[in-house]
């Protein structure tokens, strides 16, 4: 069981003019699910890569239970790295191929048998034992891959994109796998995505990454409902929060953001926040999300000063739902509607916005000034 | 004992002459190992860097004398090969090498075409592949650490193929492989076949060379790289072939690539013969069109030019495979446009960047 403390890591790569990952901190918890997420090139694989041993960390303390591990091997770190394109032995039975690495330590018989067969039923797979590779099913074969991990009983999982080869019904199953296997098996694992679906659906934290630096490190749930800066709420969620440039202007006694074609009287409750903020009469962004723009006459008429006459643009059909491509102005977003509305392309539609939900950034520094109103708890994805 | 001396003395009685061991004289340079030389009235045979062996009062056939040296050659290859292993040293010698030699030697042009022994790999079931699994033993530089890893890519590549040729050099640490043609069609893959136009084999090497990377970086916990030769139809080709594996190696340490097969990547190639200059000019001709310098080209232009090769030009699904929406994709192909004067909508332009894209790491890395 083990916590994994990175402090102050930097890696710069020889040869590169500027660090890779730069000032990485975070406190993993003994049975914790992280998940490092990020556009491709943000540095996930690198700082893995540092946790693991593969890569030398140029500055900083890497902390593995009490250990500082930063000079010991990665053999002698006591974590399993679990790698995509492991595929299984074509000629081995799976017993063989979850004994094989084991085998090669030079584990005893004795012992390689209990561990083989405690993973195998861990992952519901011990009816399979005998079995070649060829007479699984793809989920199958991912539990064995995964059972060579397992099987080697390590403090720490690591894992880099491990679905990413995988179709995409096959994918949604193994991550719904890797979760239950993480209740069952009650260790610390890492987990690597540039997928911020993944991320969000199976981290018990998720570490936004950017360019090498932690944006923001917290539960999916905070991560989505107040996102601090725009990186991060443009990044998680699909479609992408829509950004709107504007400002925040005082009119009376009330505080309205204005942008071309659009005025929204934001929410009394809201104006401490406002104030402090400094963000009065200064440029700002507006972020909503594709959820939080209404179309039904409920809303509308009960918020009458939310209202967005927008045209409509694009009709997405997803099934259970619909997107709408509008545009007010020459502002244009998404919104997420319920599919049974029916929507053609050039008329106009009424949206109505979901001021409690909205974020404001600062259009500068791009940081949240923190007006969203803390998350409740909600079904997420 | 020395390994020679049984052979030699069996073969100067058939003969009834005389011999002695002497120092190889400074003052007869650029005879190679086994050549020989008249000095003084006399035949020398070099034997090696420092000695040869003199025969006072043998006047005989040049053919004779070829015959005695080719089997005193054959010996020491064997010799070699007990402790030396010819084939790692002929790679470890390509690792000196640059881009240029490499290039030379395996377009045959480099006058190495002698043929050489390579040991027990010349009785190895031709045409064939070598494979080396190269990897940095970090923090346990210790020996014995570095055979156990090679024990374990060993044990991975008879998992894997059942059996096979190898040959360790600690010195990389590189384990090399050799796969029979006829080998590579046994081998089973775990999962479907890829549906693949061209040759089977070659989608299998890639397939082979990744999964190889993968094992043994998760059995051995090394960072393990794995490269493939061109294919060596015979052992007289066996050193263009340990060239194209160390060409293959510098293109794939380049992009930080795990693994490669020659062949895979012409386009890197073409990139790769270039320098510093070819550079400059590079940079100057994408720079002309709007006269704004690279620097100054919007951010993620390389990702933008890669998504959008990679999606056959189509805006749309390059933009899902960025995670961003049609639209910014389509506002951020306008603004590399207007900076750069290329529309990576249009082919010619989209080849040009992506050769320009793929072009820059190297730079970076050299400067
Ligand atoms: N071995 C290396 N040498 C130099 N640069 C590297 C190396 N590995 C990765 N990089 C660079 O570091 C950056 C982060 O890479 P990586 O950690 O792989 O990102 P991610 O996993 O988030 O996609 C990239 O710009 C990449 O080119
Ligand atoms: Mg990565």
């Amino acid at each position: 069981m083990a916590r994994v403390l990175l402090e102050h890591i930097y890696k710069t790569y020889s040869g590169a003019s500027e660090p890779t990952v730069k000032d990485f901190n975070l406190d993993i918890q003994d049975k914790e699910f992280v998940v490092f997420v990020g556009p491709s090139g943000c540095g996930k694989t690198t700082t893995l890569r540092m946790i693991a041993g593969l890569e030398d960390i140029t500055d900083g303390n890497l902390y593995i239970g009490e250990r500082r591990v930063n000079d010991v091997a990665p053999k002698d770190r006591d974590i399993a790295m679990v790698f995509q394109n492991y595929a299984l032995y074509p000629h081995m039975s799976v017993y063989q191929n979850m004994a094989f690495g084991l085998k090669l330590r030079k584990v005893p018989k004795a012992e390689i048998d209990k561990r083989v067969q405690e993973a195998a039923k861990i992952l519901d797979i011990a009816h399979l034992l005998d079995r070649k590779p060829k007479a699984l099913s793809g989920g199958q074969r991912q539990r064995v891959a995964l059972g060579r991990a397992i099987v080697r009983e390590p403090q720490v999982f690591l894992m880099d994109e491990p679905l990413s080869n995988l179709d995409a019904k096959l994918r949604v199953q193994m991550r719904a796998e890797i979760r239950k296997l993480h209740q069952r098996l009650q260790t610390t694992m890492i987990y690597v995505t540039h997928d911020q679906t993944e991320a969000m659906t199976m981290g018990d934290r998720i570490c936004v990454m950017r360019d090498g630096i932690i944006q923001q490190a917290d539960t999916p749930q905070v991560v989505y409902s107040q996102p601090k800066n725009m990186f991060v709420a443009g990044f998680i969620g699909s479609p992408a929060m829509n950004f709107i440039r504007g400002e925040i202007v005082a009119d009376g006694d009330a505080f309205y953001f204005r942008a071309p074609a659009i005025s929204l009287r934001l929410p009394e409750g809201r104006y401490g926040v406002l104030k402090s903020s400094g963000v009065i009469g200064k440029p700002v962004v507006l972020g909503v999300r594709p959820e939080d723009l209404h179309d039904e006459e409920v809303f509308m008429t009960t918020y009458p000063d939310t209202v967005l006459q927008s045209q409509v643009e694009v009709v997405e059909h997803m099934g259970s739902e619909l997107y709408l491509h509008c545009s007010v102005g020459e502002n244009t977003f998404i919104a997420r509607v319920n599919p049974r509305h029916m929507y053609h392309v050039g008329s106009s539609v009424k949206l109505a916005v979901d001021l409690n939900k909205i974020h404001i950034f600062d259009a500068e520094t791009e940081v949240s000034i923190g007006f969203a109103a803390p998350a409740k708890q909600e079904a997420l994805v | 004992m020395d390994w020679w001396r049984d052979a030699l003395e069996h073969w100067t009685k058939a003969f009834g002459i005389e011999w002695m061991l002497v120092e190889w004289p400074n003052s007869v340079p650029d005879v190679p190992r086994f050549g020989w030389c008249n000095r003084d009235e006399a035949w020398l045979l070099r034997l090696d860097e420092g000695r040869a062996i003199r025969f006072p009062n043998w006047d005989t056939s040049e053919q004779v004398r070829c015959a005695l040296a080719w089997t005193l050659r054959q010996l020491a290859h064997e010799q070699r090969f007990s402790g030396g292993r010819p084939v790692g040293q002929a790679y470890a010698g390509c690792r000196d090498m640059t881009f240029a030699e490499l290039t030379a030697v395996v377009a045959g042009v480099d006058g190495h075409g002698e043929p050489r022994d390579w040991g027990t790999l010349a009785q190895k079931k031709f045409p064939g592949y070598l494979i080396a699994i190269e990897w940095t033993a970090k923090h346990a530089n210790s020996e014995r650490q570095v055979a156990e890893d090679a024990d374990i890519a060993r044990h991975v590549i008879e998992a894997m193929f059942g059996h096979g040729w190898t040959e360790f050099d600690a010195n990389g640490p590189c384990l090399l492989v050799f796969l029979a043609q006829d080998d590579l069609a046994g081998i089973e893959r775990d999962g479907d076949e890829p549906a693949c136009v061209g040759d089977q084999s070659f989608s299998k090497l890639l397939a082979i060379a990744e999964q190889l990377a993968a094992a043994v970086r998760a059995e051995a916990f090394v960072d393990a790289k794995v490269w493939v030769s061109m294919p060596i139809v015979s052992p007289h080709m066996v050193f263009s072939a340990l060239a194209s594996l160390q060409l293959t190696a510098r293109m794939g340490d380049r992009y930080n690539r795990t693994h490669g097969v020659f062949g895979e990547d012409p386009a890197l190639y073409l990139l790769s013969i270039g320098g510093s200059a070819q550079w400059k000019v590079l940079q100057a001709m994408l720079t002309a069109r709007a006269a704004q310098p690279l620097r100054d080209w919007p951010d993620g232009w390389r990702e933008l030019t890669e998504a959008m090769i990679k999606a056959n030009l189509n805006a749309s699904e390059a933009a899902r495979s960025l995670y961003v929406h049609r639209n910014t994709l389509l506002a951020r192909i306008e603004r590399l446009y207007e900076s750069s004067g290329f529309d990576v909508r249009r082919g010619e332009d989209a080849i040009a960047l992506y050769l320009a894209a793929r072009f820059m790491p190297q730079q970076v890395a050299s400067t």
